[in-house]
């Protein structure tokens, strides 16, 4: 009798393990196809002022505040947002009034996290906070911090927007083969020169290319006369600085304008860090992607609010991904087809901006 | 079915079964029905799972179609993107893209695209729908899914549908999960089937077969051993079972209270002295005890199954061969008889039979029994009583008893003359006193001789004791039987007896009576011969004497003279009290009472005896008087002394009653006046009723005895034997004590006879528990004859003579 005792536990236990097996095969069967997601939620609130150096509603800006929100997301995160509109108003007076304002906010508020966005954020705002009580965050800012008099600051870390040159290039090539001469454009802005600095330490990777780096671009009509000039010379175009030229009355001329005239008279295939101007007829680009910008200081300022964590402990970083983005309007227009391949991972506008 | 097959199938094997079947249809119900379920779960779910990686590639080639400014037909390097999807996709085998008219148009690599034909793609085109093919052929799913391009126009989007997309998989991604399955499906419902079989098994070992073998060998002990060791089933549970072992303890309990064990009834049947035989409905001995075999001599196998034929000597007799037997032993109808049985060797047996029959629950008889008992014994005694009772043993005459119911018979039917002799031998003490008694017996067996061949066969003749003889001379008037008589008186005359060198002439006075219509009773027959006799023997003997009215004259005479005695009796007080022991027949000799004897004292102080006056006392109907004096005188000396002289005794007193008195209304009533007013213990009194009286007034008796025991008092029989009262009587009317007559306890030392008619008599009195007494023991030899035949007491001059209260208890 005892035996048959054994041998039935024994058959018991059997009879659970091919239970529990025979589940995992039907979920497996019944849950093919399906995932499940969960989000965690914390009740601390946070107060979070967000200095935009440029206006409200331009993708450029409003994609690095997605992207900081969305790293934030599931938190209970109040969001003051503050523009100072630098793009449009190029003048100190103004700069610095604005940064008065803000800096009042600040001191009423006192938020518990400052995020800027680009340079002049930092240059006008955070510079007068320097080891203040109140972190700051930054994303998008192209010159190092201790140009604008942080270095020792412990209460600031950020995200420098680094271009993707080689990315760039080398969607171009795949569009458009056997590359030979590259000319690289600037206008006046000091700022390109840490991006022709960097450029110009990675042309090495591309041997068999000529890079030429034409001096800073002054005038709108000096623009043209370039783009003139080198039509049909060259293989391709670098659109770096398209800000900062001046017309006959020597006013800046709208960049969007600059590349509409480019798109009408430029047969060079052409290429450029920024997506925005991708929609304005730059053929392609591998992006800086505002959105990884602000989603990268999201995590800094996460660490700093949830995880209490200084930001002099938290290291100053660039974002490695870029956005694939190809004007096709801008393709057939200079004749160029593009594989499947790469259109299926870009995104494509099809459409110039202006048109729309 | 046999024994063996019907062992094999035992409840827990049954349920076994059964639940094998339950269990294999349940498990193969589950497998089908189960398998279809989860394979038609397991295909819905490979189709969400397939038509969202193909919807995947789906929107990538849409989305190139819109991305791409070339058309459809000329996506640039589309061929890699397939390619990439191919490879990145789970279980996708190859997939292609048609043109609108179902031409494959963009495939991935080692893609084959006759699995489905153009039609069925064009259609698909056409349809704009998802869809799944099977090419069971190809083992193959073809998953398909519409490729649309989207336009603008005139501000709207139109949706143009320009091709399908086809995601090609192998079966095996059904297959394989389902036979998995399948698989683990199979291995738990073995393991299932397995576990439940074991479980079933345990369980219905520890609630059904266990305790069923409990019960089942509780049982068995039972029958094998009954009653002697029964196991009680203990009972733990009230379901079926444990109802079952508790009625099964209850049933135990009430057999133990109530059943006799069978060997227990086969010990009585074995030991018992009856012969017993059970006889089947076919009329065929079925079973005999071992006193049957004892009795019949046969052995067991020689007798069981034989035709109950065999036991009977004569088939007149057979009760199962007479007609209705059946019936009657039905309805209980068959009595006791007395038959013969022959034995083995054709010796009849006389036997007393009893008849029963065994009935079944409805009333049928299913068997005989039929119980025996040898009477052999029983029947010489009852032989010899019978002879006893009519023939003297001496001289093989007929004796007093067998005379009277003679002369009764005459009486009854008195139409013809008859002569009634009395003989009285002359000088006959002569021959008793020089040559014994032997010399005499050997006379009187000469004389009854003599008196039967004078006399011929057709006349009674008997003895009535001692020397006196009677005859009835049938048909003849006295002067007809008078020569008779010379002739006989002459022929004894000149008999010459000679003893020891010794002769002797006896003669003899005869009297002779004529029995004529005008005549007496029987009691004045006897008289009036007895008269002529003596007047016979007064005129000098050896001479005959008729009786005659003149006769009559004289017999007054000596009548009346004794009835004056008598008168004087009771007048002077003079009639008085003796009293005779009664003591056991052991070497103590202890005394159990005392018999009250009536004696009569004459003027001239002669004390008589009651058979000297007593006939006196019955012609003039003194008796009741003359008992209702014993029964006052006893009272009174018992309240005034004799209840003091036997204080510490326990005695009773043997008080004998009359015919008048028992016949009288009022005499019980007056017995239980006077004890009540004397004090007289009842149970200290013992009345003594002669058996003739017994037999002439028998309902009288009954109820006279009833009365008086109903007080307590005792009832004897006295001269127990003579008459042979019929033992069924001593039943009837609750004796307790027989007193066996004095004239066979005196021949005890030398009749053998005597002894086998005592020794009945004491056999029978016994086995009716009736106490008996051995009346008139007047000699050792004698005593120590009723001894040994197991009388219980005794009384005689042997022991001591009647005398006053004083003398014997003194």
């Amino acid at each position: 009798m005892k035996k048959v005792t054994y041998v039935l536990c024994l058959l018991c236990a059997i009879l659970v393990v091919a239970s529990c097996n025979r589940k995992n095969e039907v979920d497996k069967v019944t849950n093919q196809g399906t995932t499940e997601t969960q989000t965690q939620v914390t009740k601390e609130k946070f107060e979070v002022l967000h200095i935009m150096s440029y206006h409200e509603g331009w993708e450029w800006t409003e994609a690095q505040l997605q992207g900081f929100k969305d790293a934030l997301k599931g938190y209970d995160v109040e969001y003051t947002v503050m523009a100072m509109d630098c793009k449009n108003h190029a003048d100190d007076e103004y700069r610095n009034k604005k940064a008065a304002e803000i800096q009042k906010i600040i001191d009423d508020n006192n938020p518990d996290l400052v995020y800027v966005s680009d340079d002049e954020a930092l240059q006008y705002v955070v510079a007068n906070n320097v080891n203040s009580e109140i972190p700051f965050v930054f994303s998008c800012v192209n010159k190092d911090i201790s140009e604008y008099g942080l270095a020792g600051a412990d209460n600031v870390t950020g995200v420098y927007e680094v271009e993707h040159f080689g990315a760039s290039f080398e969607l171009l090539q795949d569009m458009v083969p056997d590359i030979k001469d590259v000319i690289v454009i600037y206008d006046r802005a000091e700022m390109w020169n840490d991006v022709k600095a960097r450029m110009l330490a990675k042309v090495g990777d591309y041997p068999e290319v000529n890079f030429i780096f034409l001096d800073p671009i002054m005038t709108f009509e000096q623009y043209k006369q370039t783009i003139l000039e080198y039509n049909g010379k060259v293989d391709a175009l670098c659109l770096v600085g398209v800000f900062n030229y001046a017309d006959e009355n020597g006013n800046s001329v709208f960049y969007q304008d600059v590349l509409k005239w480019t798109e009408a008279n430029s047969t060079i295939p052409d290429f450029t860090f920024w997506i925005d101007r991708i929609d304005n007829s730059t053929l392609c680009s591998v992006a800086i992607s505002g959105y990884e910008q602000g989603s990268t200081a999201g995590m800094m300022a996460k660490r700093i609010l949830v995880d209490k964590v200084s930001p002099a402990d938290i290291e100053k970083t660039h974002t490695a991904k870029g956005s694939v983005a190809i004007n096709t309007k801008r393709a057939e227009k200079l004749g160029i087809k593009v594989d499947a391949d790469l259109l299926l991972g870009a995104e494509v506008y099809k459409k110039y901006q202006w048109e729309e | 079915m046999s024994e063996k097959r019907k062992n094999k199938f035992n409840i827990r094997k049954k349920v076994l079964f059964i639940l094998c079947i339950v269990l294999s249809f349940s498990v193969i119900g589950n497998f089908i029905i189960g398998g279809e379920i989860f394979k038609k779960a397991q295909v819905a779910a490979f189709d969400r799972e397939a038509f969202a990686t193909a919807r995947g590639l789906q929107t990538s080639i849409n989305s190139l179609i819109e991305k791409s400014y070339l058309p459809y037909t000329e996506i640039v390097n589309c061929e890699p993107v397939l390619d990439n999807f191919v490879d990145n996709s789970k279980d996708v085998l190859y997939v292609y893209t048609t043109d609108s008219q179902g031409n494959a148009l963009y495939l991935s690599k080692d893609a084959v695209v006759d699995g489905i034909s153009r039609e069925e793609l064009k259609k698909g085109v056409l349809e704009g729908a998802e869809g799944r093919i099977e090419n069971e052929d190809k083992q193959m799913l073809y998953y398909i899914l519409p490729l649309e391009e989207i336009k603008q126009v005139e501000g709207k989007a139109v949706v143009n549908r320009v091709g399908v997309l086809v995601v090609a998989y192998p079966r095996t991604c059904i297959t394989e999960p389902l036979n998995r399955l399948y698989t683990y499906n199979a291995i738990l419902a073995v393991i299932t089937y397995v576990c439940t079989l074991m479980l079933a098994f345990l369980l219905l070992t520890r609630w059904v077969t266990k305790p069923l073998q409990t019960l089942d060998k509780a049982i068995r002990n039972v029958s094998k051993k009954g009653l002697m060791e029964p196991i009680v089933l203990e009972v733990n549970t009230n379901d079926e079972i444990g109802q079952i072992g508790q009625s099964f303890n209850d049933m135990l309990m009430q057999l133990d209270a109530t059943t006799v064990s069978k060997n227990y009834i086969d010990s009585i049947v074995v030991n018992m002295s009856e012969a017993l035989f059970v006889i089947d409905i076919r009329m065929c001995i079925e079973r005999v005890n071992d006193a049957a075999i004892e009795l019949l001599g046969y052995e067991k196998e020689e007798i069981q199954g034989k035709s109950v034929n065999i036991l009977y000597a004569n088939q007149d007799e057979n009760p199962f061969l007479q007609e209705g037997f059946t019936k009657d032993i039905e309805n209980e109808k068959v009595t006791n008889s007395e038959i013969e049985f022959v034995t083995k060797t054709g010796e009849k047996k006389p036997v007393s039979i009893n008849l029963s029959a065994i009935k079944d629950d409805d009333g049928n008889v299913t068997k005989y029994v039929c119980t025996a008992r040898d009477i052999t014994d029983i029947k010489k005694a009852r032989d010899i009583l019978m002879y006893q009772a009519n023939y003297d043993e001496l001289t093989g005459l007929f004796n007093r008893y067998k005379l009277e119911q003679g002369i009764e018979k005459i009486l009854e039917n008195n139409n013809q003359v008859h002569t009634f002799v009395m003989i009285d031998l002359d000088k006959f003490k002569v021959i008793n006193d020089v040559c014994g008694h032997t010399a005499g017996d050997n006379f009187l067996k000469h004389i009854a001789y003599m008196l039967k061949s004078a006399v011929g066969d057709n006349n009674l003749v008997a003895r009535l004791g001692g020397d006196e003889f009677a005859i009835i001379m049938y048909d003849m008037g006295a002067q007809k039987a008078k020569p008779v008589l010379e002739r006989l008186l002459k022929d004894v005359k000149s008999f010459n007896f000679s003893w020891d060198n010794k002769v002797f002439n006896v003669g003899m006075s005869i009297g002779a009576v004529e029995i004529s219509n005008s005549n007496l009773d029987r009691l004045s027959i006897f008289n009036t011969a007895d008269k002529a006799c003596y007047i016979a023997k007064q005129k000098g003997g050896n001479r005959i004497h008729v009786y005659t009215e003149s006769d009559k004259e004289i017999i007054q005479q000596d009548e009346e003279s004794m009835l004056s005695v008598v008168t004087s009796a009771f007048e002077n007080n003079g009639f008085f009290l003796e009293y005779q022991p009664i003591v056991s027949l052991d070497n103590e000799r202890k005394v159990q009472g005392y018999e009250v004897l009536v004696r009569m004292k004459t003027r001239e102080g002669e004390v008589l005896k009651p058979g000297a006056f007593f006939s006196t006392i019955e012609r003039y109907n003194k008796s009741l008087a003359l008992d209702q004096w014993v029964i006052h005188t006893f009272c009174e000396s018992y309240h005034k002394s004799i209840v003091k002289m036997c204080a510490e005794a326990d005695v009773q007193f043997n008080i004998n009653l009359a015919d008048a008195s028992i016949n009288s209304e009022n005499f019980a009533e007056y017995v239980c006046k006077e004890f009540g007013e004397y004090n007289v213990p009842s149970d200290k009194v013992c009345f003594e009723i002669s058996e003739s009286c017994v037999i002439s007034n028998f309902l009288n008796v009954k109820q006279f005895v009833e009365k008086i025991k109903s007080t307590g008092c005792k009832l004897a029989i006295d001269n127990f034997g003579i008459g042979m009262l019929s033992f069924k009587y001593l039943r009837l009317l609750d004796v307790d004590t027989v007193k066996i007559s004095g004239t066979l306890i005196n021949e005890t030392d030398k009749s053998a006879v005597d002894v086998a008619v005592v020794r009945s008599i004491e056999e029978v009195a016994h086995l009716l528990n009736i106490k008996t007494i051995a009346g008139c023991v007047e000699s050792r030899g004698v005593w120590e004859k009723v001894k040994e035949l197991g009388i219980d007491y005794a009384q005689g001059y042997e022991i001591m003579k009647p005398g006053s209260i004083e003398e014997v208890i003194k």
